[in-house]
């Protein structure tokens, strides 16, 4: 322990002398605060838009409760069915949480947002165009934000600092001295590797948290904050370990250099992009096309429903039967009823091409380090997916009021002064960090297993020989 | 004597490159990624052609299958259509993935285009997704700085430099022999892509425009690539060791196609904001009300149209109209909204056009982002065909509406009954819509600024190259 210390400690005396070491850092840290405020920025403008979809979707309630008041003060009986049906439309939208500004992640493919009323169709509750507006050409080109610096920048930080913590030393001829001396090898190149390597690593998740703290204003939750942490900490050990590997495996810093940028590029871009195109293959997503036209063909069969028929089930007779003929509950239910297989058949070709993609993740650290930041930020898909399910919750929430009050046409009374009607509140999902950590830990096992097959082969040359080859 | 000095070094260049094992691994490594990116492309667009395809006819059929009923209300029922796969995607994606595929046509609505392909996702779709242009955009250029940083760089530290310029080589001629090797091993790569991109072409019996446009692909990947090359040359010619080579090389790579591309979108979607959906939808509202006379209410405004259509017939009574006054009515509802909607969704487009004027700002600093665009504009995937696609279907939506809503004008019910018609007969002589192809005049007129970067650049790196020959004569 005391050699390993001693070791650290020279090698943190020549990283103390080598400016671009600090060159590096500081690149790092520009890149990182420039990548935070611009998930600041995002996250922002998103929290602009909920807040304007909140102030609409508190004027429409105001307008609603007025409406009723009105109707009360007029002293009729108005019958709540209506009213309660079609005469709120609900505005619910998904929270940003103070750590949003990590990653926009997923954030950008759901719909963040839900308008309806107790009677519009389940299968169209996210189906209007509330999310689309973005320019392509920045969502295809990617946003730089925090967790593209973690995931992407800092492996080639990490692997500039380290691609000659040994092989230096063998291309200077100084290695064969350092071996001659009575040190073991392995305990050499964990030295090095935890004084350069470890440097680097906790001075880029410093700046990564710091950043981060800043634009949030230190508002996230703790948690959070050391999640970020270990995740940097996990997903850079990653990165030095193979870079050690290389440094014992090859005998120049060119070939290191390229060896660690062909890994760099096989694990960040050309395995996430297999992957990609092979989830295409096994998973394809389902066909928009075949969907659309599928309900479209459903609803044309119930437009050729006669009328009559949802009259004649119209729930309280004396209602306003326009509107009650056309938006019976129990016709949309039953339209519901006809349209939930394909719904279900749909969503279940998407859950399931997820669920393939959840179980990828594993084989490359980037993509299992990019879930584990978008879970922090809750920009991930399980969450979007859990609004969803919630707002289809809500909806039949209102529904069953709905169906409770039509079966007696009367006045709302206390429910006019809107204290009984329910407000939805997002309720954060349940899934548990753990599996995401695991995965990350799954994915860091392989080079960690090629490293230690690394050392020992290399110790066996260095016991067999000798002398350093 | 200089021209064959040039030739034979361009030749014993390319007999090293041949020759070098790793070299040999990493071009046939290249070769299978884009030879799968190829197939997977090319099974995939495949698909949803066929999807695409078939939804059309099931459209048809639904649309014509509604029988008897209010015009108006066929209008509200609709028609999808759907956006036809660019043959060109297989080599270049572009925004495929972030553009709608399916656009709703009905009557008082303009609809974006919905279900785009990257909707859905998990954290996999972060990263880029696999593809030709990918492989030639980010990968290649690193090869080739992989393959000749140590050009110049690598013999001067051996001393080797020193020993060829003594023997009589002029650096120029040095310069020259090995851009020229590394340039054909590029060109050998884009010939086989060429090839493989036009038996493709042929076996799908595409246009003669998409050879053209596959010609202008191959010509700007085979400027791209040789913008790296030079540079990469020069940057190995100027360094006087293979570390600092490599090191400088990967730097202006990952400037240029890593960093640059995304701040530069970054930074014009902060100078020039997309407005929110909900700002939109205000928009949009505002718009509507300002065409009908907003301050009105709707009875009001009801009033103010009818007289407005007898004052148009010269009668004071409903009853003396020669037209059905709802379906004129109709009809001048939807020319209004028809025209608030396109005002408003151009000035949306007009805000995408800025962003990317403010990106073209940043061409100096990424070679990738004149690039990206001019392909994506010659595959027909960039939003500019998709803007055109917009305005199409957007035509044919009117027109369709139009058409039923002069069904209703033109048949006036003779007691109080809802009028009704077949909608298909109705609607038979429209033809089903088809997206026309965009003139190769228009592309160029959208993307001229971008092609011409691409050889500004192309200039610049040639002069940076040739600039950096006479730091071959210095000793290291």
């Amino acid at each position: 322990m005391k050699l390993l210390l001693r070791i650290g400690l020279h090698e943190l005396r020549r990283v103390s002398r080598d400016r671009a070491f600090f060159g590096l850092i500081v690149a790092f840290a520009l890149v990182s605060g420039y990548a935070a405020w611009n998930g600041q920025v995002w996250s922002q403008q998103r929290q602009s838009a909920l807040a304007q979809t909140a102030a609409q979707a508190e004027e429409t309630r105001s307008a609603y409760l007025e409406k009723i008041a009105k109707t009360l003060r007029g002293g009729r009986q108005t019958p709540t069915y209506t009213l309660l049906a079609v005469g709120l439309q609900h505005h619910l939208t998904l929270p940003v949480v103070s750590m949003a500004p990590l990653t926009v992640g997923q954030a950008e493919g759901y719909p963040y947002e839900a308008r309806f009323h107790a009677l519009s169709p389940t299968h169209d509750l996210f189906t209007a165009p509330v999310h689309g507006l973005e320019n392509p050409a920045t969502l295809a080109a990617g946003r730089l934000d925090l967790a593209f610096v973690i995931v992407v920048l800092l492996p080639l930080v990490l692997i500039a600092g380290t691609y000659d913590l040994w092989t230096a030393e063998r291309e200077n001829g100084t290695s064969a001295f350092l071996l001659s001396q009575p040190v073991s090898p392995t305990a050499l190149l964990i030295g090095k590797a935890l004084a350069r390597g470890g440097t680097l690593l906790i001075a880029v998740t410093g700046i990564t948290v710091a950043a981060l703290a800043v634009t949030t204003t230190l508002q996230g939750p703790v948690n959070s904050y050391l999640a970020l942490s270990a995740i940097v900490l996990l997903y850079g050990s990653f990165w030095i370990a193979l870079a050690l590997a290389a440094n014992v495996l090859m005998r120049q810093t060119t070939t290191t250099a390229l060896a660690c940028g062909t890994v760099w590029l096989f694990v960040v871009w050309l395995l996430p992009a297999m992957l990609s195109a092979g989830l295409d293959l096994l998973r394809p997503a389902p066909s928009a096309a075949e969907h659309v036209n599928a309900l479209r063909l459903h609803e044309l069969e119930l437009r050729n429903v006669p009328a009559s028929a949802a009259v004649s089930s119209c729930p309280a007779p004396g209602l306003d039967r326009s509107i009650a003929a056309r938006r019976n509950l129990g016709h949309i239910e039953s339209q519901d009823l006809i349209f939930a297989p394909l719904v279900e058949a749909y969503e279940t070709q998407h859950t399931e091409r997820r669920r393939l993609a959840q179980t990828l993740r594993v084989i490359s650290a980037a993509i299992a380090a990019a879930d584990a930041l978008e879970r922090i930020a809750g920009t991930d898909a399980e969450r979007a997916i859990a609004f969803q399910k919630q707002v289809v919750e809500f909806q039949e929430q209102w529904r069953a009021i709905v169906a409770s009050r039509a079966a007696v046409p009367a006045v709302l009374g206390v429910e006019a002064a809107g204290h009984t009607l329910p407000r939805f509140h997002f309720r954060e999902p349940d899934v548990p960090n753990e599996t995401n950590y695991f995965a990350l830990l799954a994915a860091l096992a392989i080079p960690c297993a090629l490293l230690a097959w690394g050392l020992r082969r290399r110790a066996l040359i260095v016991n067999e020989t000798g002398v350093d080859r | 004597m200089s021209t064959k000095a040039w030739f034979v070094i361009a030749r014993q260049q390319t007999l090293l490159l041949l020759r070098d094992r790793r070299l040999r691994v990493a071009g046939i490594a290249f070769l299978l990624i884009c030879l799968a990116a190829w197939v997977s492309a090319l099974a995939r667009n495949e698909r949803i052609a066929q999807e695409r395809s078939a939804a059309t006819r099931a459209e048809a059929l639904a649309w014509s299958s509604q029988g008897r009923v209010d015009p108006h209300g066929a209008a509200h029922f609709g028609q999808y259509v759907f956006k036809p796969v660019s043959p060109l995607s297989i080599f270049e994606p572009g925004l495929q993935d972030q553009l709608g595929t399916v656009v709703r046509l009905e009557a008082h609505q303009q609809s974006p285009a919905s279900h785009r392909p990257s909707d859905a996702g998990t954290a996999l779709s972060r990263f880029s997704s696999f593809s030709l242009a990918a492989a030639l955009q980010v990968l290649a250029p690193l090869l080739l700085i992989l393959t000749g940083f140590t050009t110049f760089s690598g013999e001067r530290a051996r001393t080797l430099l020193r020993q060829e310029i003594a023997s009589g080589v002029s650096p120029r001629e040095l310069m020259l022999g090995r851009l020229l090797a590394q340039a054909a091993v590029i060109g050998a790569i884009l010939s086989v892509l060429a090839l493989v991109g036009a038996a493709t072409l042929l076996l799908r019996k595409e246009a003669l425009a998409d050879y053209v446009r596959l010609g202008g692909l191959i010509v700007a990947y085979g400027l791209y690539l040789c913008c790296f090359l030079a540079v990469t040359l020069g940057i190995s010619a100027c360094c006087s060791s293979a570390r600092s080579s490599l090191a400088a090389s990967l730097a202006f790579w990952c400037c240029t196609v890593l960093l640059v591309p995304r701040i530069a979108p970054a930074v014009a979607a902060h100078l020039e904001p997309t407005p929110s959906a909900i700002e939109f939808q205000a928009a949009v509202d505002a718009a509507l009300d300002r065409a009908f006379d907003g301050d009105n209410p709707r009875a009001t405004r009801s009033k103010r149209v009818k007289a407005m259509i007898l004052k148009k017939y010269g009668v004071t009574r409903e009853a003396d109209l020669p037209v059905n006054l709802r379906g004129e009515s109709l009809q001048y509802a939807e020319q209004l909204s028809t025209d608030a909607f396109r005002q408003q969704y151009r000035q949306l487009y007009r805000i995408y056009d800025r962003q990317a004027q403010l990106e073209r700002a940043f061409t100096p600093l990424s070679l990738l982002l004149p690039m990206r665009a001019w392909t994506a504009s010659l595959a027909a995937t960039d939003f500019g065909s998709h803007e055109r696609f917009l305005a199409e279907a957007d035509a044919y939506r009117f027109q369709l509406v139009q058409r039923l809503n002069d069904d209703i004008r033109r048949n006036r019910p003779k007691d109080a009954t809802h009028y009704t018609n077949d909608v298909a007969h109705v609607t038979a002589d429209l033809d089903h819509f088809e997206p026309s192809a965009e003139p190769l005049a228009n592309v160029w007129d959208r993307q001229w600024p971008d092609a011409m970067a691409l050889i500004a650049w192309a200039l610049v790196s040639g002069g940076f190259c040739w600039l950096c020959v006479a730091r071959l004569r210095e000793p290291s």
